[in-house]
């Protein structure tokens, strides 16, 4: 078991060097010359070679290729030019924005996602089959940055219910004190639900907008999965043995067709992470998506390359974890291997 | 196999939803061939006198900031929008196919090396790779349509790669093989046409990921730049309009990407029904 | 209909005009046509017939698991003496009617420990606690021969070879104490060997525990191996139904003959093997009332029209034919 897990985490290695690559590739594409950005609008011909000197832009790529690594091993992101702060510390600050979005959706595609399929798949055909499949087909086809901007109208705009898409939280509220940096968790803990509720009005719309996105995959492999697992010989056998229908279902059944979903969830959870960007835009919302998208129209590309590897580096790290907890749920793969 | 009868009874069976995506299919393309040449208004020239007007007859979609007609702009933004994608997506589609085929015929440290690029491409969320790759190429379409090319490059890959390996020890490919036949035309010849109609359905769902995809980038400010019309940019333009109440900026061209992204999922289904009517 | 034994009263199974439709159309003919059949506590019956012939419905219709797109429709249909028409198969499967499946492997959850399967079982239809029912399980294991039962209570069924998980499919099936045990082609793809050893297994649990069992077969050398009494079945139709000896000594009807004709060891040698004309007919509107017409070498008008009154003798021995021998 123990080097099943070492296995899977060594299989995820050449994943994070392959991200560390592309990134380091990516923004040496720049078009035109990075130093002359760095250096600014109005610097003379000595303090952009000077810059490039700093910056290590006149070593060869290679050379530049293992500061680079070297960088990231000791943190350095470098620094961003709008806010003069290292970018390390510009994303750890705005990590908890995008973080508690980000998983809200997932939790919420989840709960949404998964008993949707799940009565899909013990009453085919019938109005909850062909809903599962309309919301699935129309939760794939939907902009999410448009279904944003349509509930925002409608729930903000026209019925007054949602309060104004200024943030994670209106202005007149201090935020609670730093547990989990889950704001919606910690102002629970300290017990203050005014608070709380005005936290999580701020994040509903969002967390229903990028969450939608993730109900149809999740729904559908769930449905697709449950299907086969209960018109399979051991269901069969079960029932025939005559064990009572919850238990036929949620042990027998249930548990075989989690493999495909947890895998399900994983891309789902990658969808997430890209779409975060659109949504915080959408919602004015302080995460490391905005703050990557305001440095890239500003030209300012050091936060843009923090912001891709933190989101790649993550998304390896939610397989690796899908991977592990699969080989916890499912014994077949200890001796399949 | 597929032969002309079977094509033609699959058309007769398929369901009336299928015929209806597929002729709304025809219908978007024909929007995008000709749709600039019947708009009634020039979707770039500005009109102030006629700034933001709600939907009324003479502007059936109302106008926008800059007194500009939008039903035009949206007319107008499919072309560019399906442009953007087809290019896309055919990028994807050959480059793909082209790796797909070699590591899947190849074998060996060659498929190895290729399986680990397509992974890593992978690794990165979708979005977030098209955001760098973007910004890295710089602030132009034809860097949107590369790194919605290159993130959708992938789907094509493997499903070639994986239809490549299982064919290569087929008996009649060995065969040929041995008659002296090079690998590229028994890829060519032999293999591909077997690999074309899955590919088939794939390229129409991703179609419909590839106008997403550039329309959020376009959303963001990536991409398209004013004053050209681009259903993202309308929307974001529309955005700001919204807490002032004028809605039909952002509703129109919102409303026309999300159906011609229906379109295209609804015409992939109808082409696996066609394609392979055992797996609905 | 006339009844097939004398003392009803006792009947585990009681079956009377049993027919299974598949399709909307009350056009469509019944894969399963107008079939009655009884089994009497403790009696060891084969069912005996061609791929196709609706055997395994029948069994999973017994069973209580049958596919809820067939249709079901009988004049009578007692399991244990409840009238499941009426009342359907709550509390009988597992507790009265067990049943044991081909290609068991497949047949048992693969996440699943297989001694927790059969906990799961006895848990389903006896009270007592968790330990006893984990010791319970390890003795169930060990009776139908599994060799270190205690150890093997914790392995999974990918690590069992295909005779290991039928004897398990048998503990489970038998973990309930039903009176009447159903065994379809329970030993196909296993090698001979394993094949008499699970047979003879069933039949020493079947003596021991007075049960009933139901043997489903292709194969009629088995038939006459382990059962007492063999119900022959063709397209959908029980043609003939009567005793081991009666059958394989003066069988009535034609395709019983064939079918005995077909099997190596039933003969003296091998020139007299022959085969069955024909396939097993398709279901339409030129399908005969009795369904083996076309392959039949005895048929004429009568037998397309109209499906034969059965002929009962003073033994029970049953055959629906035109034209006996």
């Amino acid at each position: 078991m123990v080097r099943l897990i070492a296995g899977r985490l060594a299989a995820a290695v050449p994943n994070l060097i392959g991200v560390i690559v592309i990134t380091f590739i990516l923004t040496h594409l720049l078009p035109g010359d990075p130093a002359a950005y760095f250096a600014g609008p109005s610097a003379t011909a000595a303090s952009v070679e000077e810059t490039r000197h700093r910056l290590g832009l006149d070593h060869s790529l290679i050379e530049q290729f293992a500061l680079y690594v070297k960088g990231l091993a000791q943190g350095d992101l470098g620094n961003s030019l709008i806010s003069g702060q290292p970018v390390l510390a510009d994303l750890i600050n705005r990590l908890p924005a995008s973080f508690e979005l980000t998983f809200g959706a997932l939790l919420l595609a989840v709960v949404i996602g998964i008993p949707l399929g799940m009565q899909a798949a013990l009453h085919p055909g019938s109005w909850i089959d062909r809903l599962c499949n309309a919301i699935s087909t129309l939760g794939q086809a939907m902009p999410t940055f448009f279904l944003g901007l349509l509930l925002v109208f409608v729930f903000y705009y026209l019925l007054g219910w949602a309060p104004a898409p200024l943030g994670r939280l209106d202005s007149m509220f201090e935020p609670p004190p730093t547990v989990t940096t889950f704001w919606t968790i910690d102002s629970l803990l300290v017990g203050d639900l005014s608070l709380f509720w005005a936290v999580f009005s701020q994040l509903i719309l969002p967390v229903v907008t990028l969450g939608l996105f993730g109900v149809g995959p999740l729904a559908r492999m769930t449905r697709a999965s449950l299907l086969e697992v209960l018109s399979s010989d051991y269901v069969r056998t079960a029932r025939a043995a005559g064990l009572p229908r919850h238990q036929v279902l949620w042990t027998y059944a249930f548990r075989n067709a989690l493999v495909p979903v947890l895998n399900t969830a994983g891309m789902v959870f990658s969808f997430l992470l890209g779409a975060n960007v659109l949504v915080e835009k959408v919602f004015g919302w302080p995460g490391i998506g905005a703050y990557a998208i305001e440095a890239l129209l500003a030209s300012d590309f050091a936060p843009v390359q923090g912001f891709v590897i933190v989101m790649a580096l993550f998304y390896v790290l939610v397989n690796l974890t899908i991977d592990v907890v699969t080989v916890l749920v499912d014994p077949r793969v200890a001796f399949d291997a | 196999m597929l032969d002309q009868a079977s094509i033609a009874y699959r058309l007769r069976a398929m369901r009336p939803g299928s015929l209806i995506a597929l002729a709304l299919l025809a219908l978007l393309i024909l929007v995008a061939l000709i749709g600039s040449y019947l708009v009634p208004y020039d979707p770039l020239s500005p009109d102030p006198k006629h700034a933001l007007m709600p939907p009324n007859p003479a502007h059936l979609f109302g106008t926008d900031q800059f007194g500009r007609d939008i039903l035009s702009r949206v007319v107008v933004a499919t072309r560019l929008d399906l442009a953007i994608a087809f290019a896309a997506v055919l990028v994807s589609l050959i480059a793909g196919s082209v790796l797909g085929a070699f590591a899947g015929w190849s074998g060996g440290w060659v498929d190895r090396i290729l399986g680990r690029l397509i992974d890593t491409i992978m690794a990165f969320p979708l979005f977030v790779l098209a955001v760098g790759i973007a910004a890295g190429l710089g602030n132009s379409i034809s860097s949107v349509v590369i790194a919605t090319a290159i993130v959708n490059l992938p789907f094509y890959a493997r499903q070639t790669r994986s239809e490549v390996n299982r064919r290569r020890t087929a008996a009649y490919v060995e065969a040929a093989y041995l008659s002296g036949f090079s690998p590229l035309s028994i890829v060519s010849l032999h293999i591909m046409p077997n690999v074309v109609p899955p590919l088939m359905v794939q390229s129409s769902l991703n179609m419909g990921w590839a106008i997403l995809n550039a329309a959020g980038l376009s959303f963001i400010g990536l991409g398209v730049r004013p004053p050209q019309a681009e259903w993202g940019i309308m929307v974001s333009d529309g955005a700001t309009n919204i807490i002032s109440g004028e809605w039909w900026m952002f509703v129109f061209p919102g409303a026309v990407l999300l159906i011609a992204v229906l379109i295209f999922s609804l015409v992939g289904d109808a082409l696996r029904d066609i394609l392979d009517p055992k797996r609905r | 209909m006339t009844d097939v034994t004398a003392d009803n009263a006792a009947m585990l199974l009681r079956m009377r005009d049993l027919s299974i439709r598949f399709g909307d159309s009350a056009q469509r003919l019944p894969t399963v046509d107008r079939v009655s059949l009884d089994i009497a506590p403790g009696e060891i019956v084969a069912l005996v017939g061609e791929s196709g012939s609706g055997k395994s419905l029948l069994a999973h219709t017994i069973a209580g698991i049958l596919d809820p797109a067939a249709k079901l429709d009988a004049t009578t249909l007692d399991v244990a003496g409840v009238n499941v028409l009426a009342e359907g198969w709550d509390g009988l499967r597992g507790r009265r009617v067990g049943i044991v499946f081909q290609n068991s492997r497949a047949a048992l959850n693969p996440v699943r420990k297989i001694g927790q399967h059969i906990v799961d079982v006895l848990r389903a239809h006896t009270d007592g606690r968790r330990g006893a029912r984990r010791e319970a399980a390890i003795q169930a294991l060990a009776s139908v021969r599994i060799p270190d039962a205690v150890r093997r209570f914790d392995a999974y069924p990918g690590e069992l070879s295909g005779g290991m998980c039928q004897r398990v499919m048998l503990a489970l099936a038998l973990a309930g104490n039903p009176s009447l045990l159903i065994a379809d082609e329970p030993t196909t793809g296993l090698d001979v060997t394993t094949q008499a050893a699970i047979l003879a297994l069933i039949v020493e649990h079947a003596r021991a525990r007075g049960m009933a069992t139901l043997l489903i077969t292709h194969d009629l050398e088995l038939a006459r191996a382990y059962a007492e009494r063999v119900v022959v079945m063709h397209a959908g139709q029980i043609v003939e139904d009567a005793s081991v000896a009666a059958l394989f000594t003066q069988s009535h009807h034609p395709y019983s003959r064939l079918l005995i004709g077909a099997t190596p060891a039933a003969i003296d040698h091998v020139e007299a093997l022959t085969g069955i004309p024909g396939t097993i007919p398709a279901l339409d509107t030129q399908t005969p009332a009795c369904r083996f017409a076309d392959r039949c070498n005895r048929v004429d008008e009568r037998c397309r029209s109209t499906f034969p009154m059965p002929v009962i003798d003073a033994n029970g021995h049953r055959s629906m034919c035109w034209h006996p021998s």
